[in-house]
C-alpha cells in the first residue's frame, strides 16, 4: 500500500504524452507499417518514447542489418533524417520484443542470450563482433568502426604542423588497422577492432563467447586526431 | 462505490462516498510522502520519480517551485528524442530553487551558465517565452525537433557546451519550418539548410566569447569552430587594414572592424559545413551531403513506399 501511494504521489508530477498534433507526419501506406507498430509499442512499453515515436514517424527509414546466427530475432538500423541534426539508432526484435541497442552493450548480451546464440566457429564470431560495434555505439558522439587507415575522417585542408602529424599516424597505423577478424582462444574468440571515438583512436579487444556475450576492452591509441569535428 | 444518475441523464462515477476515501488516502500518502522526503536524498529521489514515471510510460514533471527567472511555458514533455542510451530526465520546467543538500540538476546547470551571457539570456527568455520543451538526458547528441517543438540537450555535453547548443538550437526553433524541402529544389534547399546551420553555430560561438570573456582567461575552451571563425575574422581586419595602409587610407573603424570580422568568420564557418569539416554523427557525412539526402527523403519517396 505505502508504495502505491508513494506511487500515486509521484504519479501526480507526471502527465500524458504531448497531444497528437505535436508528432510528425505519420503515413499510412508503407508496407512495413505493422513492423514499425510492433516495434514503436516495444519500444513504448519499455520506456522509450522518443525512440518509439522516430520508428512510426513520416520520412524515418528502417534498414534490417544481416544477423544469421540471431535465429528468430531481427536487428534494424532507424534512421531519421528530418531535422536539422540526423538520429540514429538500433534494435532489435522479436515478435511483440523490442530491445534498443544503442548505447548499451547490456542489452546487446541480453539478446544474444534470448535468442540462443551459438557462436562455433571464427566467421560466426567475427559476425557477432561486427553487429556489436555497429549496433551499440553510442549516438550523436561520433563514434565508428574503421577497417582501415583510409577510413579515418580526417579534416580537410589541415595544414603544416597538423597535417604532419596526420600523415604520421597514417604511417604507423597504415599496417596496424585491418577488419576484426576473430581467432579462438580459451573455448570462446577474440578479436581486435579499430574505433575512432570522438578525437581518440581505439583499438577495442573483443572476446565473443560461446553464447555470444561479448567483452570489450577498449584501450587509446592515439588522443587527439585531427579529425572532422562531429555535430 | 456508488454510480449516480445526473441531471442531464449522464452517469456520475465516484462521488459521495469516494471523496471521503480519496482524502484519507491522501492524507496517508502525505504522510508517507514526508517520511520519504525526510529520508530519501536529494539525488535518490528525482532517480525514483524517473524511474517510476517511466514505468508507467509517463512525462514527468520536475518538482514543482517558484521560477527564478521569467516564467516557462513549455508543456509537460514526454521522454522524446533520438536514440539515448539513458532515459531521458530532466524537463523544461521553473527552475527549482537548489537545496544545499542536493546537487543542481542538468537543467539548473546548463541554466546558470546561459544566465552567465547575454545571448544565453536572450535564448532562454525565447524558449520559455514560446513554448520550447526542453528534455534534458544522457546521449542521443542534441538537436532540436521542429515536429515535437522540442530541444534535446545530451547532458554527457559539460554545462558550458550545453549552453552554447542551447543558443544554437533556439535558432533552428526560431525558424522550424524553414527552409521546406517541399517547396525548393535541391541545391536551395541544402544552400539554405547550410545557412540556418552557420547561423546558429556562429551564434554559439558569440555566446562562447561572452562566456570567456565574463570568467576570464584559460577558464572556458573554445566551442565547435569558434577557432577558425576568430582566425578568419583576425585575419580580415588584417588583411583590409594592411591594404588600406598601402593605399594611404585611414585604418578600419571599430565597427567597420567587428562587421567585416563577422562576415569573414561566418564565411568561414559556412565552408566548414560544405567542405566536410563538420559531418554528422550517424554515418560522418558532411552535412551538405545529409541535407541533400534529407531533400531526397523528403521528395523521392512515392507515398512514403521506399522511405
Amino acid at each position: 500500500m505505502p508504495a502505491l501511494v508513494a506511487a500515486a504521489f509521484l504519479l501526480a508530477g507526471c502527465s500524458g504524452g504531448s497531444p497528437e498534433a505535436d508528432v510528425p507526419k505519420t503515413p499510412s501506406s508503407r508496407p512495413d507499417e505493422p513492423v514499425r507498430t510492433a516495434v514503436s509499442a516495444g519500444l513504448a512499453r519499455d520506456g522509450r518514447a522518443s525512440e518509439a515515436k522516430v520508428v512510426t514517424a513520416g520520412g524515418s527509414r528502417l534498414t534490417p542489418l544481416p544477423a544469421p546466427f540471431l535465429n528468430d530475432w531481427r536487428v534494424l538500423r532507424v534512421d531519421y533524417r528530418q531535422g536539422s541534426h540526423p538520429v540514429m539508432f538500433h534494435v532489435a526484435l522479436h515478435g511483440a520484443e523490442t530491445v534498443l541497442l544503442t548505447g548499451d552493450a547490456e542489452a546487446f548480451d541480453k539478446v544474444v542470450k534470448a535468442a540462443g546464440v551459438k557462436v562455433g566457429d571464427a566467421a560466426t564470431a567475427t559476425q557477432v563482433a561486427g553487429l556489436y560495434l555497429q549496433t551499440v555505439r553510442p549516438g550523436g558522439t561520433g563514434s565508428y568502426q574503421v577497417d582501415g587507415v583510409d577510413q579515418i575522417k580526417f579534416r580537410p585542408g589541415i595544414t603544416g604542423e597538423t597535417a604532419a602529424r596526420r600523415d604520421a599516424i597514417v604511417g604507423e597505423y597504415r599496417s596496424v588497422i585491418k577488419p576484426p577478424a576473430a581467432v579462438a582462444k580459451g573455448g570462446g574468440f577474440t578479436a581486435a577492432a579499430y574505433v575512432v571515438k570522438g578525437r581518440e583512436l581505439q583499438r577495442r579487444d573483443l572476446t565473443i563467447r560461446a553464447d555470444g556475450t561479448v567483452t570489450d576492452r577498449p584501450r587509446t591509441l592515439v588522443s587527439d586526431l585531427p579529425v572532422a569535428y562531429v555535430l | 462505490m456508488r454510480t449516480d444518475r445526473t441531471l442531464n441523464g449522464g452517469v456520475a462515477r465516484d462521488r459521495g462516498a469516494s471523496v471521503v476515501e480519496y482524502g484519507a488516502l491522501l492524507m496517508v500518502g502525505a504522510l508517507i510522502i514526508g517520511v520519504l522526503a525526510m529520508t530519501a536524498s536529494g539525488t535518490v529521489e528525482p532517480k525514483v520519480r524517473s524511474a517510476i514515471c517511466g514505468m508507467f510510460n509517463a512525462g514527468c514533471q520536475a518538482p514543482a517551485a517558484p521560477p527564478t527567472t521569467g516564467q516557462t511555458t513549455g508543456t509537460p514533455p514526454s521522454t522524446q528524442g533520438g536514440a539515448p542510451p539513458t532515459k531521458s530526465t530532466v524537463q523544461q520546467q521553473p527552475t527549482p530553487s537548489p537545496s544545499p543538500t542536493r546537487q543542481p540538476s542538468d537543467q539548473e546547470e546548463t541554466e546558470a551558465v546561459l544566465g552567465e551571457t547575454q545571448l544565453g539570456r536572450d535564448a532562454l527568455r525565447w524558449v520559455r517565452e514560446n513554448g520550447v520543451r526542453v528534455v534534458y538526458r544522457a546521449g542521443g547528441g542534441s538537436y532540436y525537433s521542429s515536429g515535437e517543438n522540442t530541444f534535446y540537450i545530451d547532458t554527457n555535453q559539460s554545462p558550458e557546451e550545453r549552453a552554447n547548443t542551447f543558443v544554437h538550437e533556439v535558432n533552428h526553433a526560431q525558424s522550424p519550418d524553414f527552409p521546406d524541402a517541399d517547396d525548393m529544389e535541391k541545391d536551395e534547399f541544402v544552400r539554405r539548410s547550410i545557412d540556418e546551420e552557420t547561423e546558429g553555430t556562429v551564434e554559439a560561438i558569440l555566446n562562447n566569447q561572452q562566456l570567456q570573456r565574463a570568467r576570464g582567461p584559460g577558464q572556458v575552451p573554445d566551442t565547435l569552430l569558434q577557432g577558425e571563425y576568430q582566425d578568419a575574422y583576425d585575419k580580415a581586419i588584417r588583411d583590409e587594414n594592411a591594404a588600406r595602409a598601402r593605399n594611404q587610407r585611414p585604418p578600419l573603424t571599430p565597427e567597420q572592424e567587428r562587421e567585416l570580422g563577422q562576415r569573414a568568420g561566418t564565411d568561414r564557418v559556412r565552408q566548414a559545413f560544405q567542405n566536410g569539416e563538420v559531418i554528422t554523427s550517424t554515418d560522418q557525412k558532411p552535412y551538405s551531403d545529409y541535407y541533400g539526402d534529407q531533400w531526397e527523403d523528403a521528395n523521392d519517396c512515392f507515398l512514403w513506399i521506399f522511405c
